[in-house]
Formats: C-alpha cells, sequence, structure tokens
C-alpha cells in the first residue's frame, strides 16, 4: 500500500534537508511549526547539536492552533523582529512544515513583510514534510545561490591556477545527512591532494557570495544539483557529479566483493553511482544496479538502475532481480528477511539516523 | 551569529518575579510571545518525542499494544530512536502521508486498510491499536474516533486515538494530559478490591525502594496497580479493580476524572515533593482522608542524614537547577535553599500556578536569577558569565559543561523522601568525585 511502512522508519524528511544546509551560515532559521518538527531536526537529524555542542541560531516558530486558524503571519513576523533585536543574523530563513502547507501560507508575501521588518535578507523553503531531505537540501541551496550569489558576470581571478593549483573548488551537497564529519574531512582531504587550491563546502554565507569566482563544482548529493546548474547557467562554471574514488578505497568490505558477482547499491544515486565507478575502475565485471529511495536524476542513471518508492519496492526488486551482493543501510535489512546474499554495510544518515560505525563507513 | 544588544541571556531575580505577580509574567517567558529556541537543553519540550515520554512513546504503555502513526515523514523520523535495541521493535508502523493527503484529507479512506495490513504482519494479535494522529489532522479536523470504529469493525480490534496536536499544547486537553486518559480507556467496570489503589502519572514505574510502596502496604493497601509494572494485558485489566487512585503527576487529573466518572473509583493526589517536612505533612494528610492512623516512616531519617551530609559538606556552594528532571523545578529550589543551600539560578518556565513556590523562594532566596530555556536570547548564554558549581537537570547541565552534573532526569521515577535520599546521594557522589578530579589534575 502505497505510504505504509511496516519496517523501515521514515527518512529524513525536506525539513531537515533545508535545516542541514543553512545550520552553519549564520542565519536566524525559524522552523514553521507547533515544535515537534523542530525537536525532530533538532534532536535527531542535525548531529552537530549534540556532537560538536556549535550553537546556531534554529527557532521554533511556536506555533499554536490559533495562529494557524487565524493565520496571524503578523505575529510570526513579530516574534522575529524581538528576535532580531537580540542578535544580528545575516539572513533570515524559513523552513515550511506540514502546518503551513495544510493553511496555505504565502511565503513570498511573508518574506517580503519579515525584509520590511526587519531590513535583512529573508528566504523560505516551502518544504512540507512529506517530501525526503534532498529535496529540501536542494531548494535551501537554490534559494541561497538565487539571494547571495552576486547578479553579474563571472570573473575569474588572476592567481586562478598558479603554482600548479588549479584555483577554488566549490562542493555543493555535503551535509551530516550524507557524510559523517569524518568522512567530509576525508573528502576534502582527497579533494586537496588533487590540487585543488582552496575547497569551498557552501557552509559559510561567502562561499555564496563567492561562487561566481569558483572555478567548478563538485556535485556529491543529488541535493547539490539545482544550484550546480544555477551556477552554469548563471557564471558558466562547469560542474562534476562525482565522489572521488579515493574515497572508497578504504574499504576492506568493498574490496571483497569477487569481480564476477552482481552487485547491488542501494543509497543516494550520486553516492552509488560513485561507487559503482570504484568498483568498475578495480576491474569489477559482473552486474552493478545502483537503487535508491531518493532522487533519481534521468541522465545520471543506468537503464537497470531503480527507483524505489515505496517499503516493499526493495523486496520485490529483489524477488525479480537475484543479486549476489548487496550494499545498503543495515536498516534496509528488515524490510528484507528473505535475503540471504552477501551483505555490505554501507550508512546512509538520512536513512536510518543512525551515525556511521567503524566497521562500514567507507 | 554575533550577539546585539542583549550580551546575556534575558533571566530576572525571584524576587522581581514575585513582585510581578502570576498576571503580569514577562513575555520572555511565556511560550506564546516569542520564538522558541530549540538547543538539547529544550528538546523534549519542543518534541516530547524527541526524549523521555511523548504521545508516541506514552501510547504504547497498554501491554501488547502496536501504534501506527498516520502523518508526514517528518513527524516520525524521530521514532527511529524508539526502535532501537531494546526499544519498541516493530510495534509501531507508519502511514505516511503525501502532499496530496495533507490537503484533500484523501488519507482517511486508507486507515481501516492499512490498520488491517499492520495487524496481520503480527505474529499475535495485538491487544489494542494505538492510531497516532499529528497536528495535520488537527487542522483537517478529522474525526478520528468514528475511523477508530471502522477498523475496529474491520479487524474486530480495539482502536483508539493517539492526539499528537503540538498545536494544542497550551489548550485546555494538551496532548500528553489526553494520552494519559487514553491509555486507560480499555478499562471496563469490574468488582472493587477494597485494599487496591493504582498510582497514575508515570509511564514509568515508581522506584521500587521508595517508601510508599511500604506505606501503603501498611495502611492495608495490598495491591498496588501501576501501568508501567502490567506484564500483560490480564494485569492491565485489573487497574479497574481499585478502591482509589493516586494522582502522582498532576497531568493525570484528567484520567483520574475519566476514572471517577466511567469506572467509579475516586482519587487522592499526592505530590512530588523535596522538602522533608511538606513531605511528612502530605503523608499525614493522606493518611486522614482514608481514616486511617500514621505508621512510622523509617525513610524519613535517612533522607535528613543525606540532606545534612551533603549541607554540611558543602554549604556554600553555587546551584542550578533545571526543569528537565525528575522534581518541580521551583518546589527543588525551596527545598534546597530551606535546606541552607545556595541556588543561584533555576532554568524553567513560570506559570502562574508556580507562584506558591515563588513567592516563598522570593522571600528567603530573593537574588536567585530565572532563565527561561526557551528564549531566543539563551543563544547569547556563555557560562563563564554566570558559573556554578553544581547543575542539577538536564537542562542546566547542558548550560553548565563545567559545573558537576547530576541529571536527576532517569525513566524510575524517584517518590517521596527516597527522591530525598536519593537526590542528595547523587549530589554527594558526584561532588566527591569532582573533588577527587580536582585533586588528580
Amino acid at each position: 500500500m502505497k505510504g505504509l511502512r511496516l519496517y523501515l522508519p521514515p527518512f529524513a524528511p525536506d525539513t531537515s534537508g533545508a535545516a542541514s544546509v543553512l545550520y552553519p551560515l549564520g542565519g536566524m532559521v525559524i522552523i514553521v511549526d507547533a515544535g515537534g518538527c523542530a525537536g525532530n531536526i533538532c534532536g535527531f537529524d542535525e548531529p552537530r547539536w549534540q556532537q560538536n555542542g556549535s550553537r546556531s541560531a534554529v527557532f521554533s516558530a511556536g506555533l499554536r492552533d490559533m495562529d494557524a486558524i487565524m493565520g496571524r503571519d503578523d505575529k510570526l513576523i513579530e516574534k522575529i523582529r524581538q528576535a532580531c533585536l537580540m542578535f544580528d543574523p545575516r539572513f533570515i530563513a524559513l523552513i515550511g512544515t506540514p502546518v503551513p502547507a495544510v493553511i496555505g501560507t504565502d511565503y513570498h508575501a511573508l518574506t517580503r513583510m519579515i525584509q520590511n521588518a526587519v531590513h535583512r535578507p529573508a528566504i523560505a523553503i516551502d518544504s512540507n514534510g512529506t517530501q525526503k531531505y534532498d529535496q529540501g537540501g536542494a531548494k535551501a541551496l537554490l534559494a541561497l545561490s538565487r539571494m547571495f550569489a552576486p547578479k553579474k558576470e563571472r570573473q575569474r581571478p588572476a592567481n586562478e591556477s598558479q603554482n600548479g593549483k588549479q584555483g577554488t573548488l566549490g562542493v555543493l551537497g555535503l551535509t551530516p545527512l550524507d557524510f559523517t564529519a569524518k568522512e567530509a574531512h576525508r573528502l576534502i582531504s582527497i579533494l586537496h591532494r588533487q590540487s585543488w587550491q582552496d575547497i569551498r563546502c557552501y557552509d559559510r554565507l561567502e562561499d555564496f557570495q563567492q561562487a561566481g569566482q569558483f572555478r567548478k563544482n563538485l556535485v556529491v548529493s543529488p541535493m547539490g544539483l539545482p544550484a550546480a546548474r544555477f551556477f552554469a547557467a548563471q557564471f558558466d562554471i562547469p560542474y562534476e557529479v562525482s565522489i572521488p574514488a579515493e574515497f572508497f578505497e578504504e574499504s576492506a568490505a568493498l574490496s571483497s566483493i569477487p569481480s564476477d558477482s552482481r552487485v547491488l547499491i542501494v543509497h543516494q544515486q550520486i553516492f552509488a553511482n560513485s561507487l559503482r565507478g570504484f568498483l568498475r575502475q578495480k576491474g569489477h565485471q559482473g552486474a552493478i544496479c545502483c537503487a535508491t529511495f531518493f532522487e533519481q536524476a534521468d541522465q545520471l542513471a543506468e537503464k537497470d538502475d531503480q527507483l524505489l518508492e515505496e517499503e516493499d519496492s526493495l523486496c520485490q526488486f529483489l524477488q525479480t532481480e537475484p543479486f549476489d551482493y548487496l550494499a545498503a543501510d543495515e536498516l534496509m535489512l528488515r524490510a528484507l528477511p528473505d535475503f540471504h546474499g552477501h551483505f555490505i554495510p554501507l550508512p546512509h544518515f538520512a536513512a536510518s539516523g543512525s551515525p556511521a560505525t567503524a566497521k562500514i563507513s567507507v | 551569529m554575533q550577539d546585539k544588544k542583549h550580551p546575556l541571556p534575558y533571566s530576572l531575580t525571584i524576587k522581581a518575579l514575585s513582585d510581578l505577580g502570576p498576571e503580569q509574567i514577562p513575555t520572555e517567558l511565556r511560550t506564546d510571545t516569542q520564538l522558541i529556541y530549540n538547543s538539547p537543553a529544550a528538546l523534549d519540550f519542543n518534541s516530547p518525542g524527541a526524549q523521555g515520554f511523548g504521545v508516541k512513546r506514552a501510547g504504547l504503555a497498554v501491554p501488547g499494544s502496536i501504534m501506527m502513526l498516520i502523518a508526514p515523514g517528518c513527524c516520525g523520523r524521530n521514532t527511529k530512536a524508539l526502535q532501537a535495541p531494546g526499544g519498541y521493535g516493530t510495534r509501531f508502523a507508519y502511514l505516511m502521508l503525501s502532499e496530496n493527503d495533507i490537503v484533500t484529507g484523501k488519507h482517511l479512506k486508507k486507515i481501516p486498510e492499512a490498520a488491517e495490513i499492520f495487524i496481520h504482519s503480527r505474529p499475535t494479535p495485538p491487544t489494542v491499536l494505538m492510531i497516532c494522529i499529528t497536528c495535520v489532522d488537527a487542522l483537517l479536523g478529522t474525526d478520528m474516533d468514528r475511523i477508530c470504529r471502522q477498523i475496529e469493525d474491520r479487524t474486530a480490534i480495539p482502536a483508539r486515538p493517539c492526539y499528537m496536536y503540538a498545536l494544542t499544547r497550551e489548550s485546555r486537553l494538551p496532548p500528553m494530559t489526553a494520552v494519559r486518559q487514553t491509555v486507560y480507556s480499555l478499562l471496563k467496570p469490574r468488582k472493587k478490591r477494597a485494599n487496591q489503589a493504582n498510582l497514575l502519572g508515570y509511564f514509568s514505574p515508581i522506584a521500587p525502594d521508595s517508601e510508599l510502596f511500604a506505606l501503603l502496604q501498611k495502611l492495608g493497601i495490598r495491591h498496588i496497580g501501576e501501568l508501567a509494572c502490567c506484564k500483560d494485558f490480564s494485569d492491565y485489566e485489573k487497574l479497574s479493580a481499585a478502591n482509589f487512585n493516586l494522582v502522582l503527576n498532576p497531568e493525570a487529573r484528567h484520567a483520574a476524572d475519566w476514572f471517577r466518572k466511567t469506572l467509579n473509583i475516586p482519587a487522592i493526589e499526592l505530590k512530588r515533593l523535596y522538602e522533608i517536612d511538606k513531605i511528612a505533612r502530605q503523608y499525614e494528610g493522606f493518611a486522614r482522608i482514608i481514616g486511617a492512623e500514621l505508621p512510622a516512616i523509617p525513610d524519613r531519617q535517612e533522607a535528613e542524614t543525606a540532606q545534612h551530609e551533603f549541607c554540611t559538606m558543602h554549604p556554600s556552594i553555587a546551584i542550578a537547577v533545571g526543569s528537565r528532571l525528575n522534581a518541580d523545578p521551583f518546589e527543588l529550589a525551596l527545598a534546597l535553599v530551606r535546606a541552607g543551600l545556595h541556588v543561584k539560578e533555576i532554568y524553567a518556565i513560570p506559570l502562574p500556578s508556580d507562584f506558591f513556590y515563588i513567592r516563598r523562594l522570593a522571600d528567603c532566596s530573593p537574588d536567585t536569577r530565572l532563565y527561561t530555556n526557551l528564549s531566543p536570547s539563551m543563544l547569547n548564554e556563555r557560562e563563564s558569565d554566570h558559573p556554578v558549581d553544581l547543575a542539577i537537570g538536564a537542562d542546566a547541565c547542558y548550560y553548565h559543561p563545567h559545573a558537576a552534573h547530576v541529571l536527576w532526569n532517569e525513566e524510575t521515577q524517584p517518590f517521596g523522601y527516597q527522591a530525598v535520599c536519593g537526590l542528595f546521594r547523587s549530589m554527594t557522589q558526584t561532588m566527591k568525585a569532582r573533588h577527587r578530579e580536582e585533586n588528580a589534575r
């Protein structure tokens, strides 16, 4: 049945994806909810709250039933105005939830009223809690790019290719929902070794403001694709969609896969595609299929790749297409009681909400 | 993020708050007038489901129950944490709503079929299916009682709605109050046992070493019913044989009222207190009400000794008391001050009903400062501006990472002299460990 989950809990929603992009940027992030959505984000999907103790101005709008019924946008604006007297946020960001979706909140008008009231840039992410994290993250990256990237055409900096260095690389989609802090650090180290002079992960507002000068963007999660396309159209900045093969080289489990075996990889599309590329580069001859419960761009998919819509889609697919190896988050095994092949754990926080453990981390 | 005009988080002295009175609680201390700060310190306020007992976990307190969450994915995301090993396993299922559903309410037609699939997926039939719904259905005005009847007709399994309506948190019947009644709603009238009482108010057990149990035994109450201690549904059904209920948490008053109206079981309220004299007086009053003579309770002596030992060893330390703990923060602060200790600050949201303690606290410790976890200004909080030696409560510990910590928020609920004794012993052990660490450095 559509929407029914007996074994797999919900994946990270669009609200969490948007919050993960906005968290480190120094803005005031307001989750337009009654409290529960904010609790899900800050208490579960945002490990930065818990792990390194860094504080961010992530607030709940604290909506109550009469606010929703009466549509008291003016009350929300007044709350934001009061909070701005305490801080100097660089921008205001609203993250939508099911409540404003049901009452049809006009975000365009709301952000204009906020800008007039507090004299700061305001953006709204029209997430509604029913979509997945990559859609919310994509909306947030695109909204930030549109708001803060310079309006004029790109100007290449003079020192871009000096000293054998390649200039500045932007990395789009590097959030804790897809990469642990350790993995992100490793990815950046690899990119530095590839002669990139400066790596910008769009985790500072300046990265968006200076994005017009970057030499290239690297998209490591589907949430980064719309922003990469925007920068390509606006500033003629090329983008590459992959995770470097070196990123996967430390995994002993992946190296143990026989080269003639049939492998199914379940993850976000770019991670899965990159892992497939790594295995083929290592000489894998057997079929490798990538499947995802998240966004699947047609132009990045091979013919047999699968978009999994429902919980039982994975089980049904495995019944029709037997695979020797399954590489996926361990959570998926709950929905696969009859899978008897080899399993390679491939943690994905956006799916399981479990921090990666050493045995699996690639 | 840089602080601007208020370098310090909002706070005021207890004396100032007492002078303002319950009618003029400052807007900075109210939850409906400002954005709500979402730090880990305030997590269980913003989303009770994220920590401790929220509606989802509470609804599963009935033995053999299962729950289906009817909501957008974002509402059920943190439920994964409840499914960790040792948790609630596969007792949860989800019917995830689409964008179309949340606007049109189309999902309502699917619920009975989804419920049937969920029930049939279980190795044994559940005792009840809890249907948990969220803000979306609050706004759509869904008649979930009717849908539960449809489920019962289709599956022959009882179904009950659990309203996880965060939007109605400050209404007459907030979600956590409503669910405290829902979990008893399967009880049916049965023959009363004169020597049985139920303990209402918590979803986890009262500490088994609390003197409350021995006291009740001495007063002739041989059978003590507790929802959290029911091993199976048969145990649960016996709760309706009680002669009276003891309400240990004010949030259970609505449930107690339901017991009185539906099962003809009256209730007596006992409060969790940390002031030893007040505990004694409460027990005296209780004995009077049930027409018995109060027996000697040796635990009082033990509590006094634990308190005395701590107060003698640490007479001048600065203490912060939070509200994410097994106590009423204002009552606990007053108890500590009356024991001779220095409560430097409290983290809590004052309600008009708290002024009973606030006024007394203002008389004996007027300079104690009150902070609220929920104020956006708490983002500006720096421990070095207001250090303390000992923090009690998860939120106070969050704001004072370098102080000695007593979380005092364990699931097993302390009560009576046992709570006083346990708290002071924890405080003593924590301070001893702290001194050992300091000496080692």
